[in-house]
């Protein structure tokens, strides 16, 4: 599904990620990691908001028999990929309902599913209001309600139950669970919480450590 | 109570609001000689007084104001940090309204002070109704306004949609461009008021037989340049607000036509004002030189942001260095060429490093 090919990230002369060859299949996958180990680098570079030094990103959808490059097709690509913020912002100046609109012209998700995900965030209240008033956890699940519009083969989520309350937690993990069900449609995300099983059953831990990412083969 | 209500409202309005009264008050006291302060701003309230134009445009900047105070106590109202101020509720209306008209006339007081002032002259030269006109409008913009903060408090937050989804097209353009509408509006007013003005001062006496607009143009690069800080501040919630684009699957093609449209839209007041000089006292073929390096200029501004890490210092250091490029091209009346140079490079500059940049 993913396959990244001699990717490496320099910031000035430190060395920040180097991963020789790193492939992964459809699943869920939990990336840990100190802080400042590269982790939201990692989520950054393969959601294509920053670039990097060398290498390439690989990314096949289900219905393609050739994955997509992200160098070499980079918009392609972002079609296959949704990413939320682990702090998200947005224009203050604009209401919740302009900000969905932003996303529904370029991604053109089905109508039913804009309105599943605004009932079960239970967002509908906020979405006329200025997103400069809205509270932190609120626009967390505005920003987790976007990356889960349209049909991306892999969803990026970094640090994703931050700052939501109990009910958000149980909401989003029904999201993954229920999108990992559409076949080809892959998770990674990364959390310093302790994510118990009952929240995402069957991840599978990714360790990122002294710049390079490792697969650790262990179901929690 | 009201010691919450003046930290709430006032020390935090006045504090935001700092450099545009400093920028109010240099215009209106900066220019003048202090010994000419006196006379010249009793010659401007009397002019009010005999004009009634002036009075209403007067009236009309009052009535800004007092919205952008309304606008503001609304903000705070429904910014999720201040959610203590719906225990106000409790109070009795008439309570809330003193306590707000208080808030209100202190938030106002530059336009109370001076509408005062307008007062104590129009009643000093006997003119009893102007008086009354003047205070009668104030005193309604500011009950007015209270009573608006009053139905606010008692109706929270508007919830009338319950989630329902409606379609309306929000392009990256008109954000950017309602980030400026709203978020720098009087940089933006600044901005613009220049530059229109500087066209028509420059413009308005050319005469088509001794016909010379190399100055003109010169100046007008400088009103170009002076977009700068507008820019920076684009740039600044582009790679912040709206970093999210980025990830979003849109061709480098629609990309730069947004910002290709932006940059238009930007240019919007310049490009009509050459509209109303022309065909007299400028030719077409001046307007659209004026145009073209104006709107190459501002591209290539916008593209420069968007791919190349630059600190505002070096920014600010190469505007000069373009605005010297400029100076050539307008003295050796090579600037329709400079102009499709500029925007060549702006496009050699998205199309080949958008992707590749990072904001540090």
């Amino acid at each position: 599904m993913l396959h990244l090919r001699a990717v490496h990230k320099r910031y000035g002369s430190k060395l920040v990620l180097d991963i020789p060859d790193l492939g992964l299949e459809t699943g869920l996958y939990w990336l840990q990691g100190p802080n400042g180990s590269g982790k939201t680098t990692l989520l950054r570079i393969l959601a294509g908001i920053i670039p990097f030094d060398g290498g390439d990103i690989l990314l096949r959808s289900p219905d393609q028999q050739m994955p997509v490059s992200l160098r070499r097709s980079p918009t392609q690509y972002r079609r296959l990929i949704a990413w939320a913020d682990a702090e998200p912002l947005y224009p203050g100046f604009l209401t919740g309902h302009e900000l969905l609109e932003f996303y529904r012209n370029i991604l053109h998700p089905e109508t039913t599913q804009v309105q599943r995900l605004i009932d079960g965030f239970g967002v509908g209240a906020w979405l006329d209001t200025r997103l400069t008033a809205w509270s932190s956890g609120m626009t967390k699940k505005l920003s987790l309600l976007l990356a889960f519009l349209g049909q991306p083969a892999l969803i990026l989520l970094d640090e994703p139950f931050t700052t939501l309350d109990e009910s958000g937690r149980t909401v989003l993990s029904e999201f993954i669970a229920e999108y990992r069900r559409i076949p080809g449609t892959s998770f990674l995300l990364s959390s310093h919480q302790d994510i118990g099983p009952g929240l995402l059953p069957a991840a599978r831990l990714l360790i990122v450590d002294k710049q390079s990412i490792s697969l650790k083969e262990m179901a929690i | 109570m009201m010691a919450i209500l003046n930290k709430t409202f006032v020390l935090v309005f006045y504090r935001q609001q700092a450099g545009w009264f400093l920028f109010i008050f240099l215009f209106f006291f900066g220019l003048i000689a202090p010994s000419l302060q006196l006379a010249y701003h009793y010659a401007l309230i009397r002019g009010m007084l005999e004009t009634p134009a002036l009075m209403a445009l007067v009236w009309l900047a009052w009535l800004v104001y007092t919205l952008k105070v309304v606008r503001f106590v609304e903000g705070v109202l429904a910014s999720p940090d201040h959610l203590f101020l719906q225990k106000l509720r409790g109070l009795s209306p008439a309570r809330i309204f003193a306590r707000f008209l208080l808030v209100q006339a202190t938030l106002l007081s530059p336009v109370v002070g001076y509408a005062g002032i307008v007062v104590g002259v129009a009643w000093y030269r006997q003119e009893k109704g102007a008086a009354v006109l003047v205070l009668t409008y104030i005193i309604l913009l500011t009950a007015l306004s209270t009573f608006r903060i009053m139905y606010k408090i008692e109706h929270p937050i508007s919830m009338q949609t319950g989630g329902r989804i409606r379609r309306r097209v929000i392009s990256y353009w008109l954000i950017a461009l309602r980030f400026l509408l709203t978020e720098q509006k009087a940089l933006l007013a600044g901005i613009k008021l220049f530059g229109c003005a500087i066209l028509y001062m420059m413009l308005r006496d050319q005469n088509p037989s001794d016909r010379d607009i190399r100055m003109a143009l010169l100046v007008f690069s400088l009103a170009i340049f002076g977009h700068a800080p507008l820019l920076l501040k684009w740039h600044q919630m582009d790679n912040t607000q709206l970093c999210c684009y980025r990830a979003m699957p849109v061709s480098l093609l629609r990309r730069f036509a947004y910002v290709a449209i932006f940059c238009a839209l930007l240019l919007l007041p310049e490009m009509l004002t050459l509209g109303w000089l022309t065909p007299h006292p400028i030719r077409v073929l001046d307007a659209l030189s004026f145009i073209g390096s104006g709107y190459s200029l501002l591209l290539l501004l916008c593209c420069l942001l968007s791919t190349v890490n630059i600190s505002t210092g070096d920014f600010l250091k190469l505007c000069l260095v373009l605005f010297g490029i400029l100076y050539g091209g307008v003295l050796g009346d090579f600037l329709i060429a400079l102009s499709g140079f500029f925007l060549f490079i702006a496009a050699m500059l998205f199309f080949g490093r958008y992707w590749r940049y990072e904001a540090r």
